[in-house]
This record gives structure tokens, sequence and C-alpha cells, in this order.
């Protein structure tokens, strides 16, 4: 072709068209890529800053995340997760009829007639669950390596939000099949939601401010779970829930990399880094280890780098993308097995003259409803409000900066946290003995009010000592850091303890049993 | 020994993004599969139409929500689609031909094409006769222009 | 994290592939299709491997059973294995599968494709109609079969039976009807076996109905109710095996199952007859033949409706009425809460009166020799607390005195011995039939041995040849001018002022007609007449007669009785009634006339008419009504004579014409008094009841208000009594008691002193019927209201057989002996204020 420019004759119209169909491939790619193969460390770079979906990441990223130890791949396993969710989720949407005569049906013939259709459902209540887990796991990590502390106080908040949305999604979702199951935890959900009657009730004032009714008919369209409730559960489960939730994951991936990356200690040495990608040609590129640099006058503070100057970081091509891709396979992976092992349960179509007994909500929500089995507002509501509101302002209220990024950084928080699984295990595990053989204050004065029983039940015991306790490590060791973490370690126990108690231990008519295997066949 | 290893690592680093790549080109296949129907809600699509003494000669019979017609003349019994072959919609029955009211395709007693962009004639349909002696109309089943079937009372 | 990601893949890629070739290539139903395929090959038919499935929205079901099931419809089938194998029987030539699918009857999971999840044969499958199975398949018949369940349902239809007889109703409501001790049934064919299983003791049961827990539990339920806790009232019916299994078909098919409207084979409601209502609602306390029984087990006793005495007092009103709301903690108030029409509780009410025994004949008491002594005691035992002793008037009686001489004139034995056994329905009279044939045979003779004796003919003769005109002139005014007449020119009697009549009439056919009077009709005997008032009674008809009496002839006439009957109805009938009935003209096919009248007194009546009356000659010439020749005559007299054997039974039947609305204005002026309002009873017998009227004949009534009841506070109305009515007043008081509305009836009233009955209600009755004792409580207002005041006097009169109650009357040697003024104070005590 250049040829026939030197011969400087001008090519016809036709012959030009022609080139340019020859070309068209390269031609689209160079218009659509527009670096060449990341085979450099600068188009890797530009790879990464061009690609939308990759300018979220930093270019290069820190050795240290890439220890296996530190983050176990919690957080990109519960993103991939919900990445499979959205895509099972909306073809779900292609076959299920949310309406009361025929959301039951088309899951039964998603189930047995619709290519794969079995396939599908189960993976997305699998990836519903291990999603669950995976953003409690991840927060738990977060909390114990300190991470949620200066400058990532806020991207703390965003999780929060996170991990609320993500149960709100699961609630959501638990109805729409509409058999026995979803009903009556829907129902039981439902009804929390009213529990504030309780109190206002007690008060006199239902009349005059109904919280609980407001809320529970916002929630369900209705006062009872009906069609209205699945419309509503509908559209909260596909619509409005997930845009919420990847709003908030885009703030939350965004401040990650605002917020300098993942959280690491200030000092790294070499060993800490053993088993980690290395990049030689930036150590040779920063041969001093120290150097600061900072953006003018633009910016207060250190800059990101400061501390940690870039010859421990690695090309976020193809090492972090690399790590992502494996977490996300794996997930899928899991997902697929399980759903070959135990098919999502699907009961009897939803009976509102017969309710399940027991009615156990999903596990994660167990551990709430053995504390509701005394008072519905303060298990269903004010405990699990307090618990939520009290972890988002933790990095507001221990603003000590210590080292993050480091599991148990030193003796005192290990010691702490021990004592403080020993001390929060007693206290669960002593106030259920005493409520499984003595019952509790119903049980004695059956005409009691019921505001006694609203102050005073084995979730606010529990709590109050959780409190107390906390208060005392702090008053002790005078170290906020240690009562943020024992206040925390005391909820993790609880919720440990109680969803395993209730989820093996508790049978028909909210009884007593050692093994399921010894329930009453009714 | 160790080289062996080492060939095998090599070999994993080589091929496992190929391979996490080939998993989601598999994952994503079966998902297009599931979004592919197998079983249509649609009701059987076989009409009773009665007796063979119901239907004497010079019987003309519209079916309009299973859109057909049946006539019966010195031949026999055939019943003609409706459904015009040009985009799917609902020709009229005029006692002469077929009208299609959306292209202004025209068809002739038979079901043949007589102007408008209609590509094909209508299509007729086979008629049965079941162990009972009663007649089916078997609106899956298709026969060749002009076959109609004589049932001897 | 390469190693991860590789193997990742890889495990993603097998598992998919796996599930692929899982779901794709070895699925049962396509290893069937692919057989089917082939056979059908061989007939060289194509045949597409592909779901298939039976869309039915109008059941709102989508049946994938075809989908292994493809050759149902191919007869050639008929040699394969299950699943290819065709439907057995004819069942779908008229059950079109595009139409009705295959879960409607069968149950079990129609959108599954797999076997077991078709079947869903155990709960694990979450499914809650698992499949049926026979005979209990036949329960889904009746999903659109509701009231045409096909002949070949054996096991439904035994089921069905066992669930009327044994009165399940009577505990369980189903649809709104039936009793409320019982859960109700209305859907327990579809209840979730989270709600409803078996007894943990008896999971085997589960198996044994294949999976099907709703099955398990009916069966349980009515083979083994007591192993239920919560001390479940229901009764052990001791069924067998079998018989419960049929049961539990029948019990299976109550469902509430959305069909549309066009299924429904046939929606019409079942006619039940009362037996069967009976049985179905009330026989579970009662007893399947009103024999009672005692549920001990849940502490109830339902009372022996069969009670001969019961029965000898109650009437189809009062049954109706208790039924309808008894008002009682046990029984339930079937009219509101046990949602029974009226209709079906009027018919349960009659089947319980048909439980009474069949009165025995009069003919099988003639056969008994009756000894009157006896029959004295009998009365004074039986009758005298109601009727007087020895049937003499006193006051305050609860029952009429029965020895009026006009009474006894009226009345023969027989007629003595029907009021007897049969009772007066609705009023204080029971039906007597279980007295013993002798006892009954007694009371006749010792009733008769009241009459007076009976004036001769010889006598008779006697006293007409020595009458005197002008005396009876006075008589005749006093006794028959009511009837006939002012001056023999007849009323509502014929006129005796004539000469064709007075020619006919001879010696002998007057004393036939005065003596013994004429049954059914409004002419009593005057046997009660001194013999010297009947003689001047004859010398006044004949007063004035120039003929000479020629008697009534004794020849025979033969005619054909076909064409009389004809004649008769195209010329007698209009006055004379069908079959001689009488209305305006007098009732010739009466007995007694006949008996009385020859061929040829009734001839020359119809030929040369009787004049001073309607009746006309109608013999040619005669001018007459018509114009007959003597042939035609002859054929009249011949069928008329006919009618003498098969003389019309005139009781209860209304043969007059009249006014209602006159009739009512006289009643109530004059008879209501006594009489209650519209007849209801009072401290006069309740002559508006039905009981009464259907018992005697309308001549009875009128003769009866004419004659008045001598000994009695039933005065006599016609000439020179208290008050003077004319014969059509008569006839329209008559006419008003047989053809007033039943609501016009009032209820009987007692004239009482509550406050007396007060004391004697403490003393004597409270012990046993206080609330919460075993008797009934009597103050409940359903009780009272329903309850007519005769019910209660009979009750406490006699007594009750066979249960605690005990007579309260004086002479009955029972429990006390109250005067019948006392137990009608007791009576206004209850009643005080409850009405």
């Amino acid at each position: 072709m250049s040829n026939s420019d030197e011969n400087n004759k001008k090519p016809s119209g036709i012959e030009i068209f022609l080139t340019n169909l020859k070309h068209l491939p390269q031609s689209f790619k160079d218009a659509a890529v527009r670096h060449g193969p990341p085979s450099s460390n600068r188009a890797a770079s530009q790879t990464v800053f061009s690609n939308l979906f990759l300018h979220i990441h930093s270019v290069r990223t820190h050795r240290y995340n890439f220890k296996k130890t530190f983050t176990v791949g919690l957080g990109i396993a519960s993103a991939a997760a919900f990445v499979i969710l959205v895509i099972t989720g909306v073809l779900l949407m292609i076959y299920y009829k949310p309406s009361l005569a025929q959301a039951y049906n088309s899951v039964k013939d998603i189930h047995f007639a619709v290519p794969g259709g079995r396939l599908i459902r189960n993976i997305h209540r699998w990836g519903a669950h291990l999603m669950v887990l995976g953003v409690f796991l991840h927060m738990v990590r977060v909390f114990m390596t300190g991470s949620y502390r200066h400058p990532r106080q806020f991207n703390w908040v965003v999780g929060m939000i996170l991990f609320a949305v993500t149960l709100g999604l699961s609630f959501t979702g638990y109805l729409l099949p509409w058999d026995q199951l979803a009903y009556w935890a829907t129902t039981i959900g439902a009804q929390i939601a009213g529990s504030p009657v309780e109190i206002t009730d007690a008060l006199g004032i239902t009349k005059y401010i109904d919280i609980g009714g407001t809320q529970m008919r916002l929630l369900l369209g209705s006062d009872v779970v009906g069609e209205e409730a699945l419309v509503r559960f509908y559209f909260l489960h596909c619509i409005f829930l997930p845009l919420v939730l990847i709003t908030f994951l885009g703030v939350h991936f965004w401040r990650i990399r605002k917020d300098g990356g993942m959280s690491r200690p200030s000092k790294i040495t070499d060993d800490m880094l053993v088993g980690t990608p290395i990049d030689v040609a930036a150590e040779m590129a920063f041969p001093t280890k120290n150097k600061t640099y900072g953006l003018m006058c633009l910016v207060k503070g250190d800059s990101n780098n400061v501390k940690n100057s870039p010859n421990q970081t690695v090309q976020s091509w193809p090492h972090l993308f690399n790590y992502e891709m494996a977490i996300f396979i794996l997930v899928l992976a899991i997902l697929i097995v399980l759903s070959y092992v135990s098919d999502a349960p699907l009961k009897e179509a939803a009976n509102p003259a017969v309710p399940e007994n027991p009615a156990k909500a999903p596990w994660y929500f167990l551990g709430l409803q053995e504390l509701v089995s005394y008072s519905a507002f303060m298990g269903g509501v004010a405990i699990p409000g307090l618990a939520v509101l009290g972890l988002m302002l933790i990095p507001f209220l221990d603003r000590t900066r210590n080292q993050s990024g480091i599991w148990f950084p030193d003796k005192d928080e290990k010691t702490v946290f021990k004592s403080t699984v020993i001390f929060s295990s007693i206290v669960i595990l002593a106030t259920l003995i005493f409520t499984v053989n003595f019952g509790w204050l119903r049980n004695w004065y059956p005409q009691i009010p019921q505001m006694f029983i609203v102050i005073l039940n084995p979730g606010t015991v529990i709590t109050s000592l959780f409190v107390w306790w906390s208060l005392r490590i702090l008053k002790k060791t005078g170290s906020t850091r240690l009562g943020a973490m024992s206040i925390f370690t005391c909820f993790l126990i609880g919720f440990i303890i109680l969803t395993y108690f209730a989820y093996q231990h508790r049978g028909p008519n909210w009884n007593f049993y050692w093994w399921p295997s010894l329930w009453p066949t009714h | 020994m160790e080289e062996k290893k080492k060939s095998r690592r090599n070999f994993i680093s080589k091929f496992a993004p190929a391979t996490f790549w080939g998993s989601l080109a598999v994952w994503g296949g079966s998902l297009l599969k599931f979004t592919m129907p197998t079983l249509l809600p649609q009701e059987s699509k076989k009409i009773k139409l009665g007796m063979p003494e119901d239907y004497p000669t010079g019987t003309t019979k519209l079916f309009e929500k299973e859109r057909v017609v049946l006539f019966v003349d010195n031949d026999g019994l055939f019943a003609i689609s409706t459904i015009c072959t040009h985009l799917g919609c609902v020709t009229k029955w005029t006692g002469k031909g077929f009208d299609c009211p959306c292209h202004g395709s025209k068809f002739n007693a038979q079901g043949q094409v007589v102007r408008g962009p209609a590509p094909k004639a209508l299509k007729w349909f086979k008629i049965e006769k079941l162990p009972s002696g009663q007649l089916s109309l078997n609106l899956d089943k298709t026969v060749k222009l002009g076959v109609k079937e004589q049932f001897y009372v | 994290m390469k190693k991860i990601m590789f193997y990742s893949s890889i495990i993603v890629i097998v598992f998919l592939i796996y599930g692929a070739v899982k779901e794709y290539l070895t699925t049962d139903w396509r290893s069937y299709q692919n057989q089917y395929a082939e056979f059908v090959e061989k007939d060289g038919v194509d045949f597409d491997v592909d779901y298939r499935q039976l869309v039915l929205p109008w059941f709102d079901k989508i049946d994938r059973c075809v989908i292994c099931h493809v050759g149902i419809s191919d007869p050639k089938t008929k040699n394969l294995a299950n699943p290819l194998r065709v439907h057995p029987g004819s069942y779908l030539d008229s059950h079109d599968p595009n139409k009705f699918g295959c879960t409607i009857c069968h149950d079990g999971q129609g959108r599954a494709i797999t076997f077991e999840s078709a079947l869903a044969s155990s709960e694990e499958y979450y499914w809650e109609e698992p499949i049926l199975l026979s005979p209990y398949l036949e329960a889904n018949c009746a999903r659109c079969h509701r009231s045409d369940m096909p002949k070949l349902s054996g096991a439904y239809q035994r089921g069905k039976r066992l669930f009327i007889e044994n009165g399940c109703q009577g505990c369980h409501t189903i649809q709104g009807k039936g009793g409320a001790l019982g859960p109700e049934l209305t859907t327990i064919g579809q209840e979730s076996f989270s709600a409803k299983r078996p007894h943990s003791d008896n999971e085997h049961l589960i198996e044994e109905f294949n999976g099907n827990v709703n099955l398990a539990y009916i069966f349980e339920a009515v083979y083994q109710p007591k192993i239920q806790p919560d001390s479940s009232q229901m009764i052990d019916f001791g069924l067998s095996k079998e018989e419960a299994k049929d049961l539990t078909v029948y019990i299976k098919s109550l469902q509430e199952y959305a069909v549309p409207e066009g299924m429904i084979a046939a929606s019409g409601v079942i006619e039940e007859n009362g037996k069967d209502l009976y049985l179905r609602y009330c026989s579970a306390c009662h007893g399947k033949n009103g024999k009672g029984t005692n549920l001990a087990e849940i502490g109830k006793l339902g009372p022996a409706l069969g009670n001969p005495q019961f029965l000898a007092i109650v009437d189809n009103d009062f049954l109706s009425a208790i039924i309808e709301g008894s008002g009682s903690s046990v029984m339930p108030a079937w009219g509101s809460g046990g949602g029974l029409a009226k209709d079906d509780i009027s018919k349960i009410a009659d089947y319980v009166l048909s439980l009474k025994n069949e009165p025995k004949l009069y003919k099988e008491i003639k056969s008994v020799e009756g000894i009157a002594k006896y029959g004295r005691i009998t009365f004074n035992a039986n009758c005298a607390g109601c009727h007087g002793i020895d049937g003499e008037y006193e006051t305050d009686l609860i029952g009429p005195t029965l020895r009026s001489p006009q009474l006894l004139s009226l009345f023969d034995n027989e007629k003595y011995y029907e009021t007897i056994v049969h009772g007066r329905a609705g009023t204080a009279m029971p039906a007597w039939n279980f007295l013993s044939k002798q006892e009954l045979a007694d009371l006749i003779v010792y009733i008769d041995s009241w009459r007076a004796k009976k004036i001769t003919y010889t006598s008779f003769v006697n006293a007409v040849n020595k009458g005197s005109s002008l005396r009876g002139k006075r008589l005749f005014y006093e006794n028959c001018a009511a009837c006939h007449g002012d001056n023999k020119e007849g009323g509502i009697g014929p006129s005796l002022y004539s000469k064709e009549f007075l020619t006919l009439a001879d010696n002998k056919f007057m004393y036939n007609t005065i003596v013994k009077g004429r049954r059914n009709t409004a002419m009593p005997s005057f046997n009660h007449l001194d013999k010297n008032a009947l003689g001047d009674i004859m010398a006044y008809l004949r007063d004035g007669f120039k003929g000479t009496t020629i008697g009534t002839g004794k020849k025979k006439i033969i005619g054909s009785e076909f064409n009389g009957k004809h004649l008769f109805e195209r010329t007698c009938a209009q006055c004379h009634g069908k079959k001689g009935v009488g209305l305006n003209g007098p009732a010739i096919g009466n007995k007694d006339f006949l008996t009385n009248a020859s061929d040829e007194y009734i001839w020359n009546m119809a030929a040369y008419g009787r004049s001073g009356s309607q009746m006309k000659g109608n013999l040619h010439g005669q001018n007459g009504t018509s114009d007959l020749s003597k042939k035609e005559l002859n054929d009249i007299v011949s069928y008329i004579r006919t009618l003498e054997k098969k003389s019309p039974h005139l009781n209860g039947i209304s043969t007059i014409p009249g006014d209602v609305d006159n009739g009512r204005i006289y009643f109530n002026e004059m008879c209501s008094q006594c009489h209650g309002i519209g007849g209801g009873g009072g401290n006069g017998p309740g002559i508006g009841k039905k009981g009464f009227l259907q018992s005697v004949s309308d001549g009875f009534i009128a003769a009866m208000m004419m004659s008045g009841r001598d000994g009695t506070e039933m005065k006599k109305f016609g000439r020179g009594g208290i008050v003077e009515i004319d014969g059509n007043t008569a006839m329209n008081i008559v006419y008003f008691l047989r053809n007033k509305d039943k609501s016009e009836v009032g209820k009987k009233y007692v004239v009482g002193t509550p406050q007396n009955g007060k004391v004697l209600y403490e003393g004597q009755c409270i012990q046993c019927h206080q609330k919460g004792s075993f008797a009934p409580d009597l103050m409940r207002s359903a009780f009272v209201k329903a309850a007519p005041v005769g019910y209660l006097q009979a009750t406490m009169s006699l007594g009750r057989h066979q249960t605690a109650m005990q007579s309260m009357i004086r002479g009955n040697a029972g429990l006390t002996e109250l005067s019948s003024k006392e137990i009608n104070d007791i009576i206004s005590y209850i009643k005080m204020g409850k009405e």
C-alpha cells in the first residue's frame, strides 16, 4: 500500500474503500483500545486507566495486600457473589411472575421445566448465603485488623450500609417463591417491623403515633402478607435495593482508592512480604525507600504514598486482576458445586391458615429470632438497631491511630480478645441455660405488663452486661481501641452462639431440643 | 522432579486465563439456554368438531379464537388458517376470499395469494377422524393446499 | 492464584457439562418417549421427542404427566408397560385430557417431570395433593360431579351412606350445615399435612396410605378416633377397617375445589328424604331408630324421640320449632346455627312422627270382647285426669267432657276409637295407640255404655201414631229449624215441606234418619230426645200433607254405572259434589243415606225433584235442570249405588262452600272466647288445629254448633240457644275453620294463676328441671315458646314412660296428684312473660 503512495498515484475511491475494509478489524481494535498489549509497565498502566471497569483500581497495588492471610479475599468474594446474584437474578426474572396466583407455580416451573432452571435458582440461593457470610466476615476482618481507622472511617460507614442492604436483599428475596417458608418468615419479619407498637401501646399513644403500624404497612402495603406485599418485595428485591447496593458499592470501591488503597501497617519490612509478587523494575526505580512527595499545595497532609514508597508495589495488571479473577471463578465454582449438592428449598404453597412450626428465619436472622422470642421490639428492632448504629460510630469514638492492617498488633489486644470471648460465652450460655430451664418473667407472672418485659428480657440483660464489660475494659486499659474491641467481640460471640443455638436447639413451638431428630412429629 | 513441578506450574500459569474465559463461556452458554423456553404455555391445538353429519355440504364455520375457517364442499372438509402469511395479522373471510387489513394482501377462497405482499398461500390444517367417530381439527398439522377430507356418514 | 483460577475453572466447566448431559440426555421421559417413538414408527407415524404438557388455564393447572404418559389416548399401546400404556377404561371418551388434564382426578404434582416428584408421595416433596390411588381416587369425582356421583363409585357411595347413617353431621358442619360439637369438615379433604396428621404412634398409616398424610389422618380419625390427644369428643363408631376406608373416600371428597361453572357436571342440590336428613343430623344423638343414645363420652344424652308417649303428643309444628332453635345447651339450634332450611326441618319432623306405631285398626279391636267395668278403670286411670271422672263434667278440665248426649249421638264407637288412637295433633289429646287391644276394646265398650237406650222402631212408630203436631212445631223449631228452616222450607238441610219427599219417606226411612242420624253430615242422631218428642216432630212434619206415604220402594234398578258416572258428574255433581260428597245439596254419597234410601227413592227424587227446594225433576218433560231419559236415570241411580261401597271419607275434607271473612267475624265474636284465636284452643278445645279438623267432618262441626254439648260449657248456638245463628253462618264458620291461614291460629292459652303455679312448680318440678340438672331446662325461652300448651298439659298429665318423667295428674298414680286446674296454673307460670 505504501508503494502506491510513493508512486504518488491517487488511489481510486474503490481502492481506498477496499483498503479500509481490509484494515477494519485492526482499526476497530485501535479505536477501542488505544494502547498496545500490556507488555510493559507503561502499557499495563495505560490499560488500567483507559478502561472503565479497571480504572477504579489503582495502577499499582501494594505487595502487602496480596498477603493471603490478610484479607483472605473476602471483599472480592462478596462482590463476586453479588455479580453472580445480579446475573442469575436477572435471568430468574424472565420466568418469575410476581402475582399471588402465579408466583409459586412459576418457581415450580423454574425448578422442573426451565432448562437449567434448577441450577440457576440454586446458584442464586447459595450466592445469597455466601454473600451475607462474605460481607459479615469481611466486616469482622476489617474490624479486627483495625482497618476502620483514619482515613477509612467513612468507608466503614458505607460498609455498614452495604451490610444492611445485603440483609435487606436477602430478606426481600425470601418472600418471592411464595411457599410456606417464605410466607411465615416474612410475616414474622413484618411483625418485627411493627413491633414498636409494644412501646407505643405501653405509653398509650398508638392512637396518635403508630410507628410500628406505619412501618409495617409501608413494608406490606396492607396489614397482612398478601399480593401487595409480594409486589412491594419484588420491587425492593429487583430494583430498589440492587440500585442502592450498586451505588454504595461504587462509593465503597472509590473510597478504597481515595483512602490510600487497602489498609496496611505504616512500617512494612521485607520479611512481612514473603510470598507476595514482586516487581523488580520498581525496586530498582526507587532506590531510596523514604522518598516523599506531595501534590504541591493542593493537598494538605501526607500524600498517599508518603510512608510507603512505590518500591513495595506491583503493577495491578496483571497481579491484582488475576487475583480477582481467581476469587471470582472460585466463588462460582463453590456455588455450582453447592448447587449440585443441595437444592434451594421450596416448600408447599403458602397457606395463611397453617403456620410453619417452627417458622425459622434464615440463619443470619436466627440469633435475632432467639431474642425476639422474648420481646419483638427489643430483640428485633432496638438491640440490632443500636448494634448497627454503634458499629457505624466506632471509628469516630475510637480515634487512636495505632497500627492498622495487622491482626492483633500487640499483646494487649490478644489478651482482651481472649478474655472477652470467654466472658461473652459465659454470659450468653448462662442466659440460655437459665431461660431454657426456668423460663422468663411471663412464665412466672403471666399478668405482668409487657413494658416490664420490654425493659427486662434476656436480650437487654445480655446487652447491658456487654456494655458493662467493655466500659470496664475501657476504664482499666484507658484504650478506646480495646473498649471497641471488647464490645465488638461480645456481639460477635453473642451472634455466633445465638445463631447456632436457634439453628440447632430450637424446635416446634420454639421449644428446646437437643437435636432436630428429637422433634415431635406434630 | 523439581523440573516436572515447575513445568506443571508453567502450564497452569499459561492456561489459567484461558480456562477462566472458557468456563465463563460455558456458564454463559448455560445461561443463554436458560432463557430459551422449552414449554410453551399453549392450550391444546386440537379442536373437537363433532360428528361428520353435523357438517353438510356448504357449511362455513369460523373458529374465531383458533383463527381458522372450516369449509365443506362437494369434495369434502377442509380448514384454512386466517393468519396472513405476510406478518401474522388475522385476515377476514369475506365470503369470497380472505382480506388482510394490515398490508392489503388478498387471498382467494382456496387461500391462494391474489394480491399484496403475502409470500405464500394460507395454511391448510389437517382434519382427522377419531376412533369414536368424531372429527377433530389438528392445528399442529398442516396439509397441502387442496387436500379435502371425505368422511362418509 | 493461577492454581485457584485454573482448578476452579475446570470445576465449573466439568460440572456444567455434567449437568447439561444429565438434563438433556439421561432423563427418564426422554427414554420413554424414545421407546414410544420406536413403537409408533412401525406404523409409519412420526413422533417428536420433546417436552409435552397439558395447559389448563381454567383449573389454573399445567399437567406434565403426558411427558412420560405419551400413549394415554392411543389404544394401540394397551400391551405396553406403563407409563406408555393407554388409559384404562373409557374415561377419556367423556373426559378429554386436553380439557381436563390428569391431576383434576388423580392429584399429584402436575408440574413435575420426574416420577417421584410427580407422585409426590411423601412430605419431602412438599406437595399437598400427592397422587391418589384407587379407591381414594373416587373422592375426586365429586369435584365436578357435585350431585350426580357416578354409580361406579362404590367405595364413595358406601362411605357416603356410612357418613349419613352415623349422623356425622350432627356434630360436624359441612358448608354451613351441621352441628358445632366437632370440627368443621367443609374442606377436610384439602387440609394441609402440616396442620392435620395422624398421631405420632400412627406414622405407619402414612406409609399405608402411600404417603398421603391427609388420607391417613382422615382414616385414623374415623378408625381410631380416640388416639388423638386433646381428649377428642369424637365417638368411636367401631367401624371395620373396610368401612373406615370407604368412609375415608367420602370424607376425602369434602373439598372446596375451584372448578369453573361450566365444568361442574350437575350442581343441583340433592333432595334428601326426611329419613336421610334425620340420620344425617340427628341420629348421632337420638339413635338410628329414634331409640335415643347415651353419649357417655361427651356427657350427653339424646332423648328417645321414638318414645310412643312423646310421639303421641307432639306435632310437626312443635318438633320443627324445637329443631329450629331449641336454645338448649346440649342441642344446637338447627335453624340458625345448624343451617337447615325450614323445609328440611319439617321433613325431619315428619320422619320423627312417622316413627309412631301404626294405630291398630278398629276391625282388630272389634274382634276383642271389651268389658265395660275394666273400661271404666282404664278410663279413670288414663282419661279422667283431663276428661273428668267417669267422663262427667267438672269445671276447668283440660279435656272436654265426653259424656254429652250430642257428642254421643254424633260419634259412633268407631269415631270415638279413631280419636283415641290418632289423638288430636297440636292439642293435649295424645294418640293412645300404645294402649293394648284389650284396653282399647274395654274403653270403647265403656264409652258405649254411656249412650242412652236406643229407641226401637216399634216404639218410634207408636209415638208417631200418637204425635201432636202442635207440640211438634215447637220441638221442630228448637231442634231442627236451624237447618231445615222455621217452616220446614229448608236451609243448609234440605226442605222437608215437600210433597215428593213426604210421599216417599215412610216411617222406616224417617226412623233411620232421625234416630240414627247421618254420620259425616250435619244430621246428627236425635237419639237423645224423648221418643214422644220424636213422635210430635213427625206429626208436625206430616202436618198438612194430604197425600199418602207410599214408601221408598224396594225395586232394584239396573243401569250402566259407567254411563251414570258421566251423567252424574254433568248433572248432579254441581250441587251434590263430586262423588256425592255434598255441596249446596245434601251429601247423597253418604253411606248412611244410601243404606237407608232405596233405588226407587233415589230414582224418584232424581226424576221428579223435591218441591220447595233447588232439586228439580230431571226426567224428560219435567223442566228440570236436565232433560234425561228414564234409562239415563237408571244409569245415574246405579252409579250412586256404587258410592255406598266406597263412601268417600269425609273427615278433614272441606265439602261445603262458604265465606271465610264472614266466618271469621262470627267465629271471633262467638267462639274464640273459649276456643282461642283462630281456634288455637283456650279453655275450650283447639278446634282450629289440624289434628281436630282432620278427624271430623264439616257436618260434625256444624251439628255441634247447632246443638251444643249438654253438660259442658259448649252451649247450643242453634234455635233456642244462647245465640241463634242460622245455617249459613254455621257453614261459614266451618268454612273459616277449614280455610283459614295457618298463621291465624293463635296459641292455646290457659287461664291459670301463675302465683299458684310458681308454688307448685317449686314444689314439684324444680328438683329435676333445675338448670344443669339431668332433666331439660323448662325455663329456656326457645323451648317455652315452641312448646304448645297441649304438649305441656299432656306431658304433665301422662308422664313419659321409660324416662324419669312421672305422671302428675290425679288418678294416674304418678309422682303427685294434681288437678287439671293446678296443671294449668303451672303452665301459666312457665309461660308467664315468655310469649
